[in-house]
């Protein structure tokens, strides 16, 4: 049994009065202690998929297929259970703690605010842990932080105070969502450092929402790439670089700007990223694909594997992808 | 604190003496002579006018008047009301407890139920919401002039539970049974007001992201609810207290006048009326200066639950 | 298509939208719309002679021919609601216009030059916030003496720079399009891209705006009139005969005092109700 198993994941959003479909047939499977990076756009569906496993979902949004955590389905748990598993089993971490964290409570109230409410901890319990915790994340003078407002912390430090929050119920899932883009290019990668340590030494499995393929890579074992609603691709981090094979992933890789200096000019994915809310025939990406044909405008590719990868593509086999 | 509270001492200050200087600017629009119009109707005997000229330092320019009337002011001398006949700060302290009962049961009415149906309509869509809206709309459609009629008709003559006039006899519990109805009277369209400000502030709360950090933490809706998204809700609901006070305080001239209490609304406008001018006068800077200090209140208050204040001006 | 063309076209759907004002909101048209027809033709409408005194009806309840009864005066209270009907509608029809026209002149002008126009309106606005409008119109009438016109010109005093405010920053949103920077490059003069563009854009939420004043102004002025620093008796107007009728409804006699509070409530609902549904309709709220 996977510790998280999506199977046909849909996601429908009540607009005015029609619905429309934002995410389609999303389906994956991770293992405890793994970790995987979804990969994409803004509006591809990423954070969305991410948020339905912690049982959140928007309001007036029909939320299709099954989502399980060890086996057990996270839309059939009832209240209790559902705190319960939120409460102990999942973490999240978001983008912006400044606007993630109460402003008008204390540090040491948000710290302690789940283990006291939900798990019964005592107050002085929880504080000593607490200053435990905010120890490790590397916060200095932890007991006069404990009595500090959000305000009085800067945004690196909100964020570790955001991941010691979440050590101290010791969830088996972390679900991180862009946990460095609202931060100073400074402390982004010591605060990725920190999460990619901290969940490695606690064997916590983790899914890692980014727009960065070059951060997602560096912690996951597995990339999932998503575009419009969709999985254009799911293969093994290592292999991303060099056997990727959907043009979508392929186009991500060049969009980037590369270190060793061999290319000169920044790549543009031509044209506008779709939303799961555009409607298409065929495969969403055809629009902006180079390699676009007759039968990706008509029918929509399928997850299917191609060595270590899923990709859907209908060219993905064809395409020979140069990397040099 | 203390550099954040002299400033905001300093513009109420300056808040003070712009508009008592406007104020007392007004003498000058006033059509005809301004002795004429002092003299309010009595006779213009020789006497009358020189204490007149002296009393308004008529022969003065304007900025020395000004000066020499607001140290009276601060000797606690407010001057005549040609309409009383008498000293206008007897009068008006006379009246001035009245008032404060009055505006200060008000206030509860107005917070219990405005926040009350604010934070339902805030909270739950549909029926209950629609349902406050709609009591919000229909009682700030009823002024506290029409109001207080309608409640003297119901409560005090048909049911018989309160005095259907008058202002008690100065002891608390008087007080509260004779200013029952005028509060509520007086509190319908503000409290209308702060359930609609109540209910925005809400939806943008339960919006925030750092309810959904609550909520995917785990904690239950009823502690997300009180300690997430009303507590946070309540702050912007909180810095409207002062406006509402001073509106409070001249609109009780609509109840003291239909539920005959002797108070300063009542005092203002019977002033007006007589046109009398060193009494409206003194009401006004009075009114500025309750203006002012509520202000303050709500500036300390505002220091003390909200946090971000704090560090912005550190 | 030309830039003028498209520009003009943003503003042709809100006519078309106005049948989802919905039952409640047709209903409060039609009250409006009785209020206005007594209103302009009350006095040729009204059965008796509204200041006719007759003291041997003081207080005769609803007879044949007198459906509302007598005042304490022995007047026909049906007869005096009707005439009534002008003075307290007038009284808010000129103090809604004036303050339009006032505020959205200060705003576009506002918007139009920012720097220190913009600057000094903001400042305006801040000190007129501490004075109610109840306050100021106690002290215009203290010193012009208590008639319905001062009444109104506090009152647009009052009124005016919220109103300008909240034009203000709509007018900047609006100033700040691509559109009218388009018309200025073609050589459009100032006049003609606020008089055929700017206005017309900012026209549906001017409308809600003004008919939500004019329930807020029904009632501001009713008030004044109410304390005796409004209409002046024996004019029939709505807010002189609640107050009129206070002694009456402490003796047992409420007609005057609720029939009259009821019209002017009946109004104000009227208005909010339809300016509500109007800035729902046209997305202004």
């Amino acid at each position: 049994m996977s510790l998280v198993e999506i199977e046909s994941f849909t996601l429908d959003v009540q607009v005015v009065e029609a619905s429309a479909r934002v995410i389609h047939e999303v389906s994956f499977k991770l293992e405890a202690g793994q970790s995987i990076g979804i990969v994409g756009e803004s509006g591809s569906g990423k954070s969305l998929t991410l948020r339905a496993i912690a049982g959140l979902s928007p309001e007036n949004s029909v939320v299709g297929g099954k989502i399980s955590f060890q086996g057990e389905e996270v839309s059939a748990m009832d209240r209790e259970r559902l705190m319960q598993y939120r409460s102990s089993q999942v973490a999240m971490i978001f983008q912006d703690p400044r606007s993630a964290i109460n402003p008008v409570r204390k540090v040491g109230d948000f710290l302690t605010e789940n283990v006291v409410t939900n798990l019964g901890w005592s107050k002085s319990d929880a504080k000593t842990k607490a200053i435990e915790v905010l120890t490790e994340v590397g916060i200095s003078n932890p007991e006069k932080q404990l009595k500090a407002f959000p305000s009085e912390l800067s945004g690196g430090m909100l964020q570790r105070v955001m991941i010691a929050s979440n050590l101290l119920c010791q969830p088996d899932l972390l679900l991180a969502d862009e946990p460095t883009t609202a931060l100073d290019v400074t402390t982004q990668s010591s605060v990725m450092a920190l999460i990619d340590q901290l969940r490695l030494s606690r064997g916590m499995a983790m899914i890692f929402v980014s727009h960065n393929l070059e951060l997602a890579t560096a912690v996951c074992d597995k990339i999932l790439v998503m575009y419009a609603g969709r999985i254009v691709e799911l293969l093994p981090a290592e292999n991303l670089r060099e056997k990727s094979r959907h043009p979508y992933t392929r186009a991500l890789l060049d969009a980037r700007p590369r270190l060793d200096g061999r290319q000169n000019r920044l790549n543009a994915i031509p044209g506008q990223p779709a939303s799961g809310l555009e409607w298409t025939q065929g495969c969403t990406f055809a629009a902006r694909c180079a390699f676009a044909q007759d039968i990706c405008r008509s029918e929509v590719p399928v997850l299917r594997k191609i060595q270590e990868s899923d990709v859907a593509c209908h060219r993905a086999d064809e395409i020979d992808w140069d990397v040099s | 604190m203390r550099r954040y509270l002299w400033r905001r001492i300093g513009l109420g200050a300056l808040t003070i003496v712009a508009t008592t200087m406007l104020v007392h600017l007004a003498l000058y629009l006033a059509p005809g002579d301004p002795i004429g119009y002092l003299l309010n109707g009595q006779p213009a005997t020789p006497e009358r006018i020189a204490a007149l000229r002296a009393q308004y330092n008529l022969d003065e320019p304007f900025f020395t008047r000004y000066v020499s009337w607001i140290t009276g002011v601060f000797q606690g001398d407010l001057g005549t009301s040609a309409a009383f006949n008498a000293d206008v700060s007897t009068l008006i302290a006379s009246r001035f407890q009245t008032t404060m009962y009055l505006v200060l049961i008000s206030f509860v009415f107005i917070s219990v139920f405005g926040l009350t149906l604010g934070i339902l309509a805030g909270l739950h869509k549909g029926g209950i919401d629609s349902f406050s809206m709609a009591t919000a709309t229909i009682l700030s459609s009823i002024p506290a002039f029409v109001g207080s009629f309608i409640l003297i008709n119901v409560f005090a003559l048909q049911l018989g539970w309160f005095p259907a006039i008058g202002g008690g006899d100065g002891s608390l519990s008087s007080a509260i049974s004779h200013m029952t109805l005028p509060a509520i009277a007086l509190a319908f369209s503000a409290g209308a007001f702060v359930a609609r400000t109540t209910r925005a502030s809400i939806r943008v709360e339960s919006a925030s992201e750092h309810v959904v950090t609550a909520t995917v933490r785990g904690i239950p809706r009823n502690k997300v609810v009180s300690r997430h998204i009303v507590r946070n809700a309540l702050l912007p609901v909180i810095s409207l207290g002062g406006l509402l006070f001073v509106g409070l305080i001249v609109s009780t001239a609509f109840v003291e006048q239909a539920f005959a209490i002797n108070g300063i609304g009542g005092l203002l406008v019977v002033a007006a009326r007589q046109q009398d001018f060193a009494l409206v006068q003194a009401i006004t800077l009075i009114l500025v200066i309750s203006f002012v200090v509520v202000n303050l209140a709500v500036d300390v208050l505002y220091w003390i639950l909200d946090p971000r204040i704090r560090s912005e001006v550190a | 298509m030309s830039i003028g063309q498209i520009a003009i076209g943003r503003n042709r759907g809100y006519r078309k939208r106005l049948s989802k004002l919905g039952l409640l909101g047709w209903l409060a048209v039609f009250v409006l719309f009785i209020f206005g027809v007594i209103a302009i033709f009350g006095s040729a409408l009204a059965p008796h002679d509204p200041n006719k005194i007759d003291l041997a009806y003081s207080y005769v309840g609803p007879i044949p021919g007198h459906p509302l009864g007598f005042d304490e005066l022995g007047r026909d209270l049906f007869s005096r609601l009707l005439v009534g009907a002008r003075t307290s509608l007038i009284g808010p029809i000129v103090l809604v216009i004036s303050t339009t026209l006032i505020g959205t002149s200060i705003a576009i002008l506002a918007a139009w030059r920012r720097g220190w126009t913009d600057a000094g309106l903001s400042a305006g606005v801040d000190i007129a916030v501490a004075f109610p409008g109840l306050l100021l119109a106690i002290l215009l009438s203290t010193v012009f003496g208590a008639s319905l016109w001062v009444a109104i010109a506090a009152l647009t005093l009052a009124y005016t720079p919220s109103l300008a405010r909240l034009l203000r920053s709509s007018a900047l949103r609006e100033t700040g399009m691509d559109y009218v920077k388009a018309l200025k490059v073609l050589g459009f003069s100032d006049s003609q891209i606020i008089f055929k563009h700017l206005l017309p854009n900012l026209a549906p939420f001017i409308i809600a705006q003004a008919i939500i004043m004019f329930g807020y102004a029904t009632l501001d002025l009713g008030g004044l009139s109410f304390l005796g620093i409004g209409v002046q008796p024996p004019t029939a107007d709505w807010g002189t005969m609640v107050a009129a009728g206070a002694s009456g409804l402490l003796q047992g006699y409420p007609t005057q005092t609720l029939a009259a509070g009821s019209c002017l409530v009946l109004t104000a609902l009227s208005f909010a109700v339809i300016g509500d549904r109007l800035a729902r309709i046209w997305g202004v709220e």
